[in-house]
């Protein structure tokens, strides 16, 4: 379970920039939640905290009960871009995660192309990054991160310089695989039908300081055909309507 | 290389070789001098002075120049590199190699001999601080511009300094520093040919010593045979640095 109490982020630069301030939300285990505001609302920034990259200023951050720390081997961070090596091949790339943790080369070997397979993307292993299409790219990042076996994915952006079909199927993908393992997720977006596809809640978040504007229950989230019904929409206006008129 | 691939870059060389060659026909034809012997001879000369003394002149040459790449190469990289992501070393460091890159290395030559003596420690020595500083700015430089995305999302998967070191921040320097390198066996050539012409301790001098003493003793064609060597050195380093590079930077070459 995810427990954020009364957050605050400066940044300390040459001048100090309060990024966040006052959030506050739990996240049960094994639910989504969406997080969706305007650009430089602090969204990236708080999900630097939760992976522990960045240390907060001011409030609690808990992951199961305990502190948050960098290097929890349990959290998974999918970045919109840069997540994959230039160098290495889809293959490689994949296995980075087991590499780090000095798992034994059968078993990662294993591990990989069970993830690999899983994502569809076994075919491309030889690839490098550059030989991939931008979904193929995603599909080894979210690849790499369940060989690590998670229990706390966070994302930022993952789908957002996709074109919208390929983007449609990785949402799908990533529905599907949620809803066969219930790990727990943090979705940063900015895209108002991906948050309410893929996120039992949705944080609205408005800018400077970064702080929940409104929150909006979609436990309807993961029912079968949700993209086509009528709720689906009502939900979409709903979040575009408190965005734009802060209500 | 597919062997087409490998036919048509050949074939390339090949004329390119041959317009060389004829320039220098045409240039010893029209001086009509000693001092200019013309392709024919010198490559004649070049072929029987090998198996006598120019061959050993030719290693010992090649052996400076290695070593030096090489033992300057490797701290280079790794001080760049640290540098490059730790700026509180950096800030002790940039202004030290600011004030002492521009200086001209080879000034030091009289004070290298002197210290080091005639043999190959001070030519070795000579190559290697400016091959070394060179190859330190350009990975300090490139590890500077190592995208902080990439890091953080392989600290997200939990490694520690060293695999980011490893994973991260030496292969992305790694095109830009055999680049460097490149450029460094240029510059190694020129300063080894120069530390060779002054000084010199028995045994076998290396080319430039060799090409010197033809000089002196107006052996023209010795000269030139001496500059074909110092010549096909370079190109064969350049060639195996060219061929390194697409061994293992292969991301580099889609």
């Amino acid at each position: 379970m995810l427990k954020i109490e009364d957050l605050e982020v400066t940044y300390k630069n040459k001048i100090s920039f309060l990024a966040l301030q006052g959030v506050s939300f739990t996240l049960e285990e094994g639910h989504t939640c969406a997080i969706i505001g305007p650009s430089g609302c602090g969204k990236s920034t708080l999900l630097y905290v939760l992976a522990g990259l960045l240390e907060h200023s001011g409030g609690q951050v808990l992951i199961n009960g305990e502190t948050v720390r960098p290097k929890r081997r349990e959290t998974a961070l999918i970045l919109q871009d840069y997540g994959l090596l230039p160098w290495k091949t889809a293959q490689e790339n994949t296995s980075l995660g087991l590499e780090i943790r000095g798992v034994p080369s059968e078993e990662k070997r294993a591990l990989v192309e069970e993830a690999m397979q899983e994502l569809g993307i076994w075919e491309f292993r030889d690839n490098y990054p550059a030989q991939l299409s931008g979904g193929q790219r995603q599909r080894v990042a979210i690849a790499r991160s369940l060989t690590l076996k998670p229990d706390l994915f966070l994302m930022d952006e993952p789908f957002s310089s996709l074109d919208a079909l390929t983007r449609e199927g990785l949402q799908n993908t990533l529905l599907e695989f949620w809803q066969k393992r219930r790990a727990s997720m943090v979705l940063v977006t900015h895209n108002i039908e991906e948050a309410v596809f893929l996120g039992q809640r949705i944080l609205i978040f408005s800018g400077s300081p970064g702080r929940i504007l409104h929150v909006i229950e979609n436990k309807e989230m993961g029912e079968q055909g949700y993209r086509n019904q009528q709720l689906f929409y009502q939900r979409c206006s709903r979040v575009r309507e408190v965005i734009e008129k802060g209500v | 290389m597919p062997l087409s691939k490998f036919k048509k870059t050949l074939s390339d060389y090949s004329i390119a070789v041959l317009i060389l060659l004829v320039l220098w026909e045409a240039a010893s034809m029209w001086l009509n001098k000693s001092y200019l012997p013309g392709p024919y001879l010198s490559f004649l000369t070049f072929g029987q002075e090998l198996g006598r003394k120019l061959g050993p002149h030719l290693l010992v040459s090649t052996g400076r120049v290695v070593i030096s790449l090489v033992t300057a190469l490797i701290p280079a990289v790794l001080l760049g590199m640290v540098l490059g992501r730790v700026e509180k070393y950096d800030r002790i460091a940039a202004p030290l190699i600011y004030l002492t890159y521009p200086v001209p290395k080879i000034i030091f030559l009289p004070l290298v001999v002197t210290l080091m003596g005639l043999g190959n420690l001070s030519k070795i020595f000579l190559i290697w601080i400016i091959v070394f500083f060179q190859i330190l700015v350009t990975a300090r430089d490139a590890a500077r511009q190592v995208n902080k995305s990439m890091v953080d999302s392989v600290l997200s998967l939990g490694a520690g300094e060293m695999q980011i070191y490893r994973h991260v921040i030496f292969p992305s320097c790694l095109p830009k520093i055999l680049t460097a390198l490149r450029i460094s066996l240029g510059t190694a050539i020129a300063v080894l040919f120069f530390s060779e012409t002054v000084a010199n301790l028995g045994g076998y001098g290396g080319i430039g010593y060799y090409v010197m003493e033809a000089w002196a003793r107006l052996e023209w064609n010795v000269m030139f045979a001496g500059i074909i060597a110092m010549g096909i050195m370079g190109f064969v380093l350049y060639l195996f640095l060219d061929w390194l590079e697409k061994k293992i930077c292969p991301w580099e070459f889609l």
